[in-house]
């Protein structure tokens, strides 16, 4: 019981200590797959962008994140998000697409999918 | 009475026609003066600049976890004219120390914030950033950029540069150093000064030409409105207008405006003017830094530019700069331990920069190309526009010099003449389509023919792919190990010749794995797997991949008759090592006003135009083309276990050579050949490749790392056949396949080849 305990207690703690982004994706997909601190605060950038409406402005920051995690899904998921909420659905799909053909994570490319479908 | 009348008017006469006289000149003389005022104003209060556009390569980011080594590092600072300092006093600096640098960043506005001057510290493991922190707040940053390099300008027809600088950002010893030397009483006169009239009348009576003596006010109307010639017309026009302008603006104004405009020589084709401009040229820091010394030196500079050049005359400048900065210390501008401090002081300017004519022109002449799609000529040459270009400065260097030294590697060790062989590569970033580095010729910063983006030429087998594409593209009916016939073959079609293709070895090769067709770049069983499928859908196939240009529907196409660029060709296997995604290449990121307000955005934008399946296939097998085909030399040049796939190509004659390939990073194309057309005696293997292979060595390219698409299964393949193994077979290899479609067509374990099997027997019997 001690042992749970102190394993409960060190989970928290490690959850509490890390500041990594989540995208704004299902919480079910663990996190924004960033190695970098720096992509991590262009995501937040841009998500603080998108929620303000700035949607061009936001995927300038996406794609600035993205020269530096070129092979990161969830950036491009996170560029797909943004066409979409700039209605631009075709570009949407191929952004989204393109993030399915790069994740190895199955939760991740079942919320691509249902993404691509809801479109 | 008639003699007194007369003699009334006699006398009246002088009078009055004086006065006749008098009104009938000043009239227009009135009038001129009318039209000088309105010369005046009207220039002044119009655009009293063209201001060049700017072109900048991209910014280096900096972040924890970046993949950069120091040397390449010190290399962009370098580029950006920083100078190494242990004291850090002042922004452009740097200082190495064990395992890290420290560099004070210059301020820069980027298209989308403006990143203030700060100084931080990097640490390196290896080749990666491990940590990065702010120096002034001892805190970690998540991400900064160093101010981009600027690779070029587009300039106005006569070749003016100048960065436009307010009077609030100059500092107040330049403008001491100015009023001292150039015009003690500026601040007092009308626009002349009579003493200086006085001295240009003396000069005049004397014989002497007209000279000297002018006010700031009436240099700037020369330099401005007037012609340089010295007549005493010009100098009395020069005067009024003078005069005039100091009537309508401010001593502000015209202080300003002169800063802006006075010329400091020439850098080649472009003309460096305004004090902005030449605290940048002369010592690589905005005119806010200049120290007294440096200000006193540019305006010692102004009475002979190319006389008081410190770069080509030191002992002259440092003489004159030291008699500004005495006259400014005689005119109480400067104290005493100020003046000691500023004349004790070097020269100390830095190193030519490469800005006037582009160093990388072939880069330059694709963003123009780009630009004038959106932008009218005459604003790109007048606007000041910033431009943000994608070109990686370290990429672009490094290609330039593996392509000079190369070339003449191979025309030594092949016994070509000197300069007998020309170059040209396109290096395009995997992902997002940014294109990093065009190389237009082996002398890459000579400005002419850009064999890049202009050099059409057939591309050989480099067009297999598509054929294989099309082919994978139909899993019922072809997979990596299918079948193909290479046995002689002719080709009739109405309308044209028949078509014979042969190998490039004049061989035929029988039955071959799809897989090794390829690899080996067998002509005949391409041209009949081609026509097989239909010549139709091999040019669709080819148009999806991103080639655009009309293609003749003929089936020598099939094998390369198609000429293209190489920029062209890479746009094919672009698609295809990201997947089958198309991504329309990018020169420019963004393009601001002068101010940094945002003009237009080059936004990323992808489509899927292959199916994930079959491009993966294709792949697989273009890397097999590296490990066991055409493209096997590259394994002594690129470091052990980089995986990369690609293709050699090789026209008629031997004319032209080209590699065309990617890593997981990078796509690069490769063209070598002869301006003349003619042959070069050298394949596709021996030339092109040895480049390409330098180029991703150099550049330390990462390895492919595609994922697996869904449905995807592995047949074995007999190592010895290259064809689908038995079930007993010991020495395969595996290759992917449709989960669908996996064939069941095995062959024993002896395979096809004779020779193959008697190598496999001595394998055997040694034990390998």
């Amino acid at each position: 019981m001690k042992k749970l305990g102190l394993c409960l207690l060190v989970i928290a703690g490690l959850s509490g200590c890390s500041t990594t982004y989540l995208p704004d994706l299902d919480s079910s997909t663990a996190g924004s797959g960033s190695n970098t601190a720096g992509a991590n605060q262009l995501m937040q950038e841009a998500d603080t962008l998108n929620r303000q409406g700035k949607h061009a402005l936001a995927r300038e920051k996406l794609e600035r994140a993205l020269r530096l995690e070129k092979q990161n899904p969830y950036i491009w998921f996170s560029l797909a998000k943004t066409h979409e909420m700039e209605g631009n659905s075709g570009q949407a799909k191929n952004f989204a697409l393109r993030a399915k053909s790069l994740s190895n994570n199955a939760q991740l490319t079942r919320n691509i999918d249902s993404f691509i479908n809801s479109l | 009475m008639a003699r007194k009348k007369s003699r009334r008017r006699s006398r009246r006469f002088p009078l009055r026609g004086l006065l006749l006289f008098l009104i009938g000149l000043s009239l227009p003389f009135g009038l001129y003066i009318v039209y000088l005022d309105r010369v005046v104003v009207s220039q002044f209060e119009g655009k009293r600049f063209s201001i060049p556009a700017k072109v900048y390569a991209r910014p280096l980011e900096l972040f924890i976890g970046k993949e950069l080594s120091p040397q390449n590092l010190l290399a962009e600072l370098a580029l950006l004219n920083y100078s190494q300092s242990s004291q850090l006093s002042q922004a452009g600096q740097y200082r190495q120390q064990m395992g890290s640098v420290d560099i004070f960043i210059r301020p820069f506005t980027f298209w989308d914030e403006a990143q203030p001057a700060q100084k931080i510290s990097l640490s390196f493991r290896g080749d990666k950033v491990s940590d990065l922190r702010s120096l002034e707040y001892n805190s970690e940053l998540s991400l900064i950029r160093l101010e981009p390099q600027q690779i070029g300008g587009i300039y106005p027809n006569k070749g003016e540069d100048r960065e436009l600088v307010r009077l609030e950002q100059v500092p107040q010893h330049l403008i001491d150093a100015l009023i001292a030397i150039e015009d003690k009483r500026f601040y007092s006169h009308h626009g002349i000064d009579p003493k200086a009239i006085l001295r240009a009348v003396f000069s005049l009576a004397s014989g002497s030409r007209v000279q000297g003596g002018s006010t700031i006010t009436q240099q700037l109307i020369k330099n401005f409105y007037l012609s340089s010639e010295r007549t005493l017309q010009r100098k009395l026009k020069e005067m009024v207008m003078a005069i005039l302008l100091e009537a309508h603006y401010s001593k502000e104004e015209i202080l300003e405006t002169y800063i802006n405009e006075v010329y400091f020589g020439q850098d080649k084709n472009r003309a460096i003017h305004g004090f902005g401009l030449a605290s940048q040229f002369f010592f690589s820091q905005s005119i806010e830094q200049l120290e007294a010394q440096q200000s006193a030196l540019l305006v010692g500079m102004l009475k002979g530019p190319a006389y008081y050049n410190p770069r080509r005359h030191p002992e002259r400048a440092l003489q004159r700069r030291n008699l500004v900065l005495q006259e400014m210390h005689e005119q109480g501008m400067l104290n005493k331990p100020a003046f000691d401090r500023a004349k004790q002081k070097p020269i100390a300017v830095s190193p030519l920069p490469n800005i006037g004519q582009s160093p990388h022109p072939a880069f330059m002449d694709l963003v123009i190309r780009q630009l004038t799609r959106d932008y009218r000529e005459e604003d790109l040459r007048s606007e000041g526009l910033r431009i943000f270009s994608t070109l990686d400065p370290i990429t672009q260097n490094l290609a330039e010099n593996v392509m000079q030294a190369t070339l003449e590697r191979l025309e030594r060790n092949n016994k070509l003449p000197a300069n007998h062989l020309e170059g040209a590569a396109v290096i395009v970033n995997v992902l997002d389509g940014e294109v990093e580095a065009i190389v237009g010729g082996r002398k890459s910063n000579y400005q002419g023919f850009n064999r890049a983006l202009d050099a059409s030429r057939q591309v050989g087998s480099l067009f297999k792919p598509a054929i294989y594409l099309t082919a994978l593209s139909q899993p019922e009916r072809y997979h990596l190990a299918s079948v193909l016939d290479d046995s002689p073959f002719i080709w009739q079609e109405r309308g044209t010749e028949d078509w014979q293709p042969q190998n490039y070895d004049k061989k035929f090769h029988g039955a071959v794995p799809l897989w090794y067709a390829l690899a080996k770049s067998y002509n005949v069983s391409a041209a009949r797997l081609g026509t097989e499928l239909g010549v139709a859908n091999v040019l669709h196939t080819a148009k999806q991949l991103g080639i655009n240009k009309n293609m003749p529907p003929y089936a020598s196409s099939l094998l390369g008759s198609v000429e293209l660029t190489p920029y062209e060709i890479t746009q094919m296997y672009h698609t295809i090592a990201s997947g089958g995604f198309r991504t329309p290449f990018r020169a420019i990121r963004e393009v601001t006003t002068s101010e940094g307000a945002p003009l237009s955005r080059y936004p990323l934008s992808v489509e899927q135009v292959i199916p994930a399946l079959p491009n993966y296939l294709l792949v697989k097998a273009l890397e097999l083309v590296v490990t066991q085909g055409t493209g096997s030399a590259l394994s002594s040049i690129l470091p052990r276990g980089l995986v990369v796939a690609g293709k050699t190509g090789t026209t008629d004659g031997l004319r032209d050579s080209w590699f065309s390939g990617f890593s997981g990073d990078k796509v690069a194309t490769v063209w070598v050949g002869n301006d003349k057309n003619e042959g070069i005696k050298l394949t596709g293997a021996t030339a092109a490749l040895d480049v390409w292979g330098h180029i991703m060595k150099d550049i330390s390219a990462s390895s492919i790392s595609l994922q697996e698409p869904e449905n995807i299964a592995f047949m074995k393949i007999n190592r010895d056949s290259g064809f689908i193994a038995s079930g007993s077979c010991m020495n395969t290899f595996d290759l992917p396949v449709e989960k669908n479609f996996i064939p069941q067509e095995a062959r024993s374990c002896s395979g096809s080849d004779p020779a193959k099997k008697i190598k496999s027997w001595f394998n055997k019997i040694l034990g390998k």
